[in-house]
């Protein structure tokens, strides 16, 4: 059984978890090639790592050795690609089980392995040293003051629009809101920042007029919500703070408390925006029914995301929760373990008041997790029909709305999805006692 | 007294005009709203004001999320199917299958005879396949079984196609519904008809596709009257056949003649035969080209009197075009002995057309050829006929626990990186996923 610090595994991974990982179609398709066992030799696996000596067109083979928990990769192949193709390659023969066990790793691989744990032990020595909190409260303060000015900054182009009018924005929408975006960033306030880059993307189709001014006044709402934020009770006050866009510390977060449950996998979504990649995996608590939010971020050029585990698998461990109460960091290790048991059935009507509670204290929340148990429909568009009969609208592609009736067969099935204002975005369908990804 | 209209798009008007030249209207406002409005300071700026009504109505909006709608119905349920369902693996060894060519016959037909039904989230990928490889539509058939029928009912969208043109006889559309069909879907039709008896109303309907007006129907009605022995189609170009080509004895064999040729006549082009030749093909080669693979082997063998290794191996002008001929229609109809005959005529081409799974002599010459194909520097394309080997030897080699072909393959892949190299990408791919098949399936 495969464990990992910081991460989750289960077991031998599979190969399209391997794919994965490759940076790149042309890297998925060249490790496709050597992932047979005719070039490799030497080859071996332990619970930590792999490796194995490939033979490519020169008269050395290629020294490639993976380490499971990060996953980290070392190959003497010139290829700047990271994982390279080797790499991949090794890892597919390994998921078909063409990696022979081993008791210990072979020379090349040990010098490797050794030296990351070295690494790792002292840079977990760093971690532990406690932070200055002088040096942090002064660091506080002068953010402060920085997003103060910002958010000024943004009051008064918010007036500045109603006063003047909106009409023309549409044609040179990039043009009136660059500007307050970037003194936004120069302020210390990404959240805001990114809330008014996205602005033009409102103006786009019918109706924007009512849609720009809805989201003009929900900026207008988190300005003033920070100038008051010390009036605000705790749980509002920690929502201004993250759509303003303050910092929380990983440290903080690993300090305070924790959740341990058996936590059930039930969607995984990736996403791009100034090419960064963020793939957020959704994770229930069995016994605490509650929702977490693992967070992976990939930059361009960068290490590659780090492995989780499938939609569907279940994992063992606590995790610890930033101030939303939503987004997650393991603490420890996340061991695989059985299935959770089918979750109990949810109509609509708890769905909605679920997700009322969670506006009331952020109403900037959009999308929120829900389990949604009923029967599927689709006149005229999809839907989800209760035991009650109230349907909810669903919105997703026509591949996911075709796998969600295959596996319903037209009987009751419970979808885990992520509520929005006008309609559910399924993750995930519950059915037959499997969780399968939508 | 009257009603003020709603507040709301009054406010959205003086947003796009200005609250410095359009007064901020108030009165209609949302009673959910009304009472955060009166808490508004009177002297509120007239910009800000319109701020907080934007505010609070989206704040509204959003937490009222989707509206339920009441008296839908839901779709009908689909049959239990209690067939023994597929392992997990085996169900990732089938999707990784269906872009590889021919999968139907090396992945599913197996896997499907094996009385296994496929895991729900492969139905979709297995329905949506048969769009484009309306050959698979028996085996997707059977390894969907009543679900996958169910979905592609519920779903049309999805474009299933569940009969396929070598699969059981499928529906022959009415007259009336002929009629109103698109010319794609008037294609779709012919190519859904099946294996169908000479005689009956799919013949007809194929002899009405031969005057349509529309190119891909047409073709579509004659490669659906080829695949059936005894139609009228079949007679006529037996006809054409008896009156081109004649066999004879020659000092070295048996020799193939052919009359002197003009150009086919209306019958001839109504019945798909293509014209003119392309520049630089003889009227007579590119005419006995059509003709071998316009009427089955058999019917060869009847006409010209000869079986087929006497054929294949008979001399004459065009040997070259007839060989090309009944090459296809050796591949189309999986014929054993003309597939032997080909085979032994020195084309590796023709290797391809031998049944699997190969036995080790025929395996192993098939590595020779490759290993020689591997070790060319040349940066053209491969020829249509090592290509067709290729393929060929991904369905047909032997796989399993103690077959050596993989490995053979896979050695002779990690020696020859050059240029011909990625030919072969598909056929170790192929080796492996077969092989895997070959383990999981019931023995």
């Amino acid at each position: 059984m495969m464990c990992f610090s910081g991460s989750v595994g289960v077991g031998r991974w599979t190969r399209e978890q391997v794919l994965g990982l490759a940076p790149d179609a042309a890297s998925a398709k060249a490790g496709t090639k050597l992932g047979v066992p005719a070039p490799w030799s030497n080859s071996g696996a332990t619970d930590l790592a792999i490796w194995g000596a490939c033979q490519g067109s020169g008269s050395r083979p290629y020294q490639t050795i993976v380490e499971l928990a990060g996953p980290a990769y070392k190959c003497s192949c010139p290829s700047r690609k990271f994982p390279c193709k080797h790499a991949l390659g090794l890892l597919l023969l390994w998921a078909d089980g063409g990696v022979p066990d081993a008791d210990a790793p072979a020379d090349f691989a040990a010098e490797w392995l050794a030296a990351r744990v070295q690494r790792a032990d002292r840079s977990a020595q760093r971690t532990e040293q406690p932070r200055d909190p002088e040096r942090a409260a002064r660091t506080a303060a002068q953010r402060t003051d920085a997003v103060a000015g910002g958010v000024a900054e943004l009051t008064l182009w918010l007036t500045d629009q109603i006063h003047a009018g909106l009409a023309g924005i549409d044609a040179a929408a990039y043009e009136r809101v660059d500007p307050l975006a970037r003194r936004l960033i120069d302020a210390k306030a990404p959240g805001l920042a990114g809330r008014v880059r996205a602005l033009p993307a409102a103006v786009i189709g019918a109706g924007w007029p009512e849609r720009l001014v809805r989201e003009l006044g929900l900026l207008w709402l988190l300005a003033r919500a920070h100038d008051r934020m010390d009036a605000l009770d705790a749980p509002v006050a920690a929502a201004v703070r993250r759509h303003v866009g303050y910092p929380t510390a990983t440290a903080d977060v690993l300090a305070g408390p924790t959740q341990a449950d058996d936590w059930t996998v039930l969607g995984s979504t990736e996403s791009e925006e100034d090419r960064i990649t963020t793939r957020t995996t959704w994770l229930r608590g069995a016994a605490s029914t509650r929702w977490a939010a693992i967070f992976d971020f990939k930059a361009p050029g960068g290490p590659p995301l780090p492995m989780r585990p499938p939609v569907g698998a279940t994992v063992r461990g606590a995790l610890a929760f930033y101030p939303d109460g939503r987004r997650a960091l393991p603490t420890g290790d996340l061991t695989p373990t059985d299935p959770a048991g089918a979750p109990a059935p949810s109509g609509c009507a708890a769905a909605r008041a679920d997700r009322a509670a969670r506006c009331a204290i952020d109403p900037w929340h959009v999308h929120h997790p829900v389990l949604v148990t009923g029967r599927p429909a689709q006149a005229p568009t999809p839907h989800l029909v209760d035991a009650d009969g109230a349907a909810v609208p669903v919105r997703l592609s026509d591949d996911a709305w075709w796998l969600l009736l295959a596996a319903s067969g037209g009987a009751e099935v419970t979808v885990a999805g992520l509520m929005g204002a006008d309609a559910l975005e399924p993750l995930s369908v519950i059915a037959g006692g499997e969780v399968i990804a939508l | 007294m009257t009603e003020p209209s709603p507040l709301w798009p009054r406010i959205v008007s003086a947003a796009l005009l200005g609250t410095a030249t359009r007064p901020v209207p108030s009165g209609g406002a949302d009673p959910v709203l009304i009472e955060y409005l009166e808490s508004l300071s009177p002297g509120t700026p007239p910009a800000e004001r319109v701020l907080h009504v934007a505010a609070l109505t989206a704040v509204a909006a959003n937490v009222s999320g989707p509206t339920p709608v009441a008296g839908l119905e839901p779709v009908p349920c689909a049959d239990d199917d209690a067939r023994p369902l597929m392992s997990p693996y085996l169900a990732g060894v089938v999707l990784a299958a269906l872009p590889y060519p021919h999968a139907d016959r090396w992945c599913l037909h197996p896997v499907a005879a094996a009385g296994l039904r496929a895991p729900v989230r492969l139905i979709p990928p297995l329905l949506r396949h048969t769009v484009a490889h309306p050959e698979a539509g028996p085996a997707v058939a059977a390894l969907t079984g009543p679900r996958g029928a169910w979905l592609a009912g519920v779903a049309p969208g999805i474009g299933a196609r569940l009969t396929g043109p070598d699969g059981a006889a499928g529906p022959v559309p009415a007259q009336a519904d002929w009629d109103a069909l698109r010319a794609a879907d008037r294609a779709t039709a012919l190519q859904d008809l099946g294996a169908f008896p000479a005689g009956g109303a799919a013949e007809a309907l194929c002899e009405r596709g031969l005057d349509d007006r529309t190119a891909t129907v047409r073709a579509a009605a004659v490669h659906a009257l080829r695949g059936t022995v005894g139609t009228a189609y079949e007679g006529r170009m037996r006809a054409r056949a008896a009156a081109l080509v004649r066999r004879r004895r020659a000092l070295l064999g048996d020799k193939l003649d052919i009359a002197p040729l003009g150009e086919p006549d209306a019958a001839a082009l109504r019945d798909g035969v293509a014209w003119p030749p392309p520049q630089g093909i003889s009227p007579s080669a590119y005419w006995v080209e059509q003709l071998s693979a316009a009427l089955p082997l058999a019917a060869w063998e009847e006409i010209l009197d000869a079986p087929p290794e006497r054929l294949v191996g008979a001399s004459g002008e065009f040997g070259t075009e007839f060989r090309t001929g009944w090459r296809v229609r050796a591949a189309r109809e999986r014929e054993p002995r003309w597939a032997a005959a080909l085979a032994r005529s020195g084309e590796p081409a023709d290797l391809a057309l031998v049944p699997g799974p190969w036995s080790d002599a025929l395996s192993e010459n098939v590595i020779r050829a490759f290993s020689t194909m591997l070790r060319s520097d040349d940066w053209h394309p491969l020829p249509a006929g090592d290509t067709a080997l290729i393929d060929a030897a991904a369905r047909n080699l032997p796989v399993g626990r103690r077959s050596p072909w993989p490995h053979r393959v896979g050695v002779l892949m990690a020696q020859s990186p050059g240029p011909r190299a990625q030919y072969f990408a598909p056929l170790t791919e192929i080796l492996r996923l077969r092989t895997a098949i070959a383990e999981e399936l019931p023995q």
